[in-house]
């Protein structure tokens, strides 16, 4: 095979996409500006149950193919006219093939108050060291109020503020501060969860755990100082830890032309194809795009697959589908759905946790060797595909 | 995050006792497998053509369910085991009948008859 590709970013969507068209022999060049990749499911463990960061973290050169080149840059500006690719340090590249992977960027100024929040508390959306800040005013908590609410209803991996929720209250019973330390989880749905099918089964997991649920929290303003967080719908929420999932918008670049973005900035694309509006050669996977699905790890890695089979010249197509695990005390249970279905419901159990567990376990082998992998996560998502599961779930 | 040179890693892995104890129990096993020619048989099993045939079989919507279940099965188990060991009186044809009165008698029948219907689709 051959073909110049480029991918901005090593993230899951591009690490997978970059490494199997390695693996398939076409020239790949990877773009990153981090040292590091991030399992960025695993601040959730830093923030709430004090894990150490090192477990989540990889240099990007041990997760990448021998044959992909990998250039350390920040990208500064995407020429799709052009097919240049131009980076801060002034340097360039140009391509057959451009996929980006860029992923989203955080805007902790669109809320009053959240910059303040979040310098002081950290979170566990911005990285590593941000999850170990709120570690370390969680942990010291003997009593009071912990707060996790979420900015808008859109943001990366829709249950992580239920398994930040879930895991904080696990650490507060596991040392007896049940009744000192009140979890309180602040969304902006009408309940537990965006599908109803899972509030339902949510729901009474959070009652289990300990964890007050508050509803149609849309947040407005935050004032640190006076430990309180009001809401657009007119409500207020008291806090002595707060975590806010920051508003989500698309990568912070210039992009020629600007026509292929949305009004958030994310790149228009085909939702089954992934191509960019308009660029036949130009593809956007994971976070970066406005495909009308979940945010998350999984549809980065099945994205990645779909685009690496349409350069190849295969007529795959993504059909949106999702597996956000939610994971509660000792268990686990998946969210899943696609373009074509919705929510399907889907029990907490022992073995889903397993079966989490053992995800986690091959995310790094994952990402450097995605072919390997690929006949697994095939035959999982065939079995668990919602269109086989339906309405009577798993 | 600063990161040590492998090489140096290794050598600190080496100089530890328990390393090496741990490393002549490694090649132990890996020698008894090549002697006993499972290790060939190992070999071939994680070619990534027998993993997609393994993983095609395995991962079935049958398997998933019985996993989820898994602990489910195993108290019945448990209790099964439990009924199976208890001293009971023989019964006869109008105990049994009477013993329908039991709710969960009732039950497990009802459920037994559900199995039947399964296996007979």
């Amino acid at each position: 095979m051959s073909g110049k590709v480029l991918v901005l970013g090593a993230g899951t969507g591009g690490l997978v996409a970059g490494n199997l068209l390695a693996s398939e022999g076409y020239d790949v060049t990877i773009i990153e500006k981090s040292d590091y990749h991030l399992f960025q499911p695993g601040m959730l463990w830093i923030a709430f149950q004090g894990h150490k960061p090192e477990k989540y973290l990889r240099p990007v050169e041990s997760l990448v193919k021998k044959n992909v080149e990998l250039v350390k840059g920040t990208v500064s500006k995407i020429d799709l006219d052009n097919r240049i690719v131009k980076l801060e340090d002034a340097r360039e590249y140009t391509y057959d093939y451009l996929i980006i992977a860029l992923g989203a960027s955080y805007d902790y100024d669109a809320i009053p108050g959240h910059k303040q929040l979040w310098e002081t508390y950290g979170d566990y959306y911005s990285g590593a060291d941000n999850a170990s800040k709120l570690w370390s005013h969680f942990s010291k908590m003997r009593e009071g109020s912990l707060v996790i609410a979420a900015a808008d209803p859109l943001y990366k991996c829709p249950p992580a503020p239920h398994k930040a929720a879930f895991l904080a209250a696990q650490t507060i019973n596991k040392r007896g501060l049940r009744g000192k330390v009140k979890v309180t989880l602040a969304l902006p749905f009408i309940h537990a969860y965006p599908s109803e099918v899972m509030a339902r089964i949510v729901e009474p997991k959070l009652e289990e755990a300990g964890v007050e649920l508050v509803t149609m929290f849309t947040v407005d303003s935050i004032d640190v100082d006076a430990g309180k967080i009001y809401s657009i719908e007119g409500d207020e929420i008291s806090f002595d830890v707060a975590a806010v999932i920051p508003v989500h918008k698309g990568p912070r670049i210039e992009v020629v032309p600007e026509s292929v973005r949305d009004d958030d900035g994310y790149f228009k694309v085909d939702k089954h194809t992934l191509q960019v509006e308009g660029h036949d050669d130009v593809f956007a996977v994971g976070d970066c795009n406005n495909a009308p699905t979940s945010k998350t790890g999984v549809t980065a890695h099945l994205g990645g697959e779909v685009v690496v089979e349409r350069i190849m010249g295969f007529d795959a197509r993504f059909n949106g589908r999702t597996n956000c695990p939610i994971v509660a005390d000792g268990e686990a249970a998946f969210v899943i759905s696609s373009y074509e279905h919705p929510v399907i419901p889907v029990k907490f159990s022992k073995f889903k946790r397993l079966l989490e567990d053992v995800f986690i376990a091959a995310y790094w082998s994952s990402l450097r060797d995605p072919e390997k992998w690929s006949p697994v996560f095939r035959a999982y998502f065939r079995a668990t595909d919602p269109k086989v599961l339906g309405e009577r779930g798993w | 995050m600063s990161r040590r040179d492998p090489l140096e890693e290794l050598l600190v892995y080496l100089e530890d006792p328990s390393f090496q104890e741990a490393l002549g129990k490694l090649v132990d096993l890996v020698m008894n497998l090549e002697k006993s020619g499972l290790l060939d048989m190992l070999v071939a099993l994680t070619e990534p053509e027998v993993i997609h045939r393994i993983m095609d079989l395995v991962l079935v919507r049958g398997t998933l369910e019985l996993g989820d279940s898994i602990d489910f099965l195993l108290d019945k188990l448990g209790d099964i085991v439990g009924a199976l060991t208890r001293d009971v009186e023989p019964a006869g044809l109008s105990q049994v009948l009477g013993s329908l009165k039991d709710p969960e008698v009732a039950r497990g029948l009802a459920r037994l008859v559900e199995i039947l219907r399964v296996l007979g689709r």
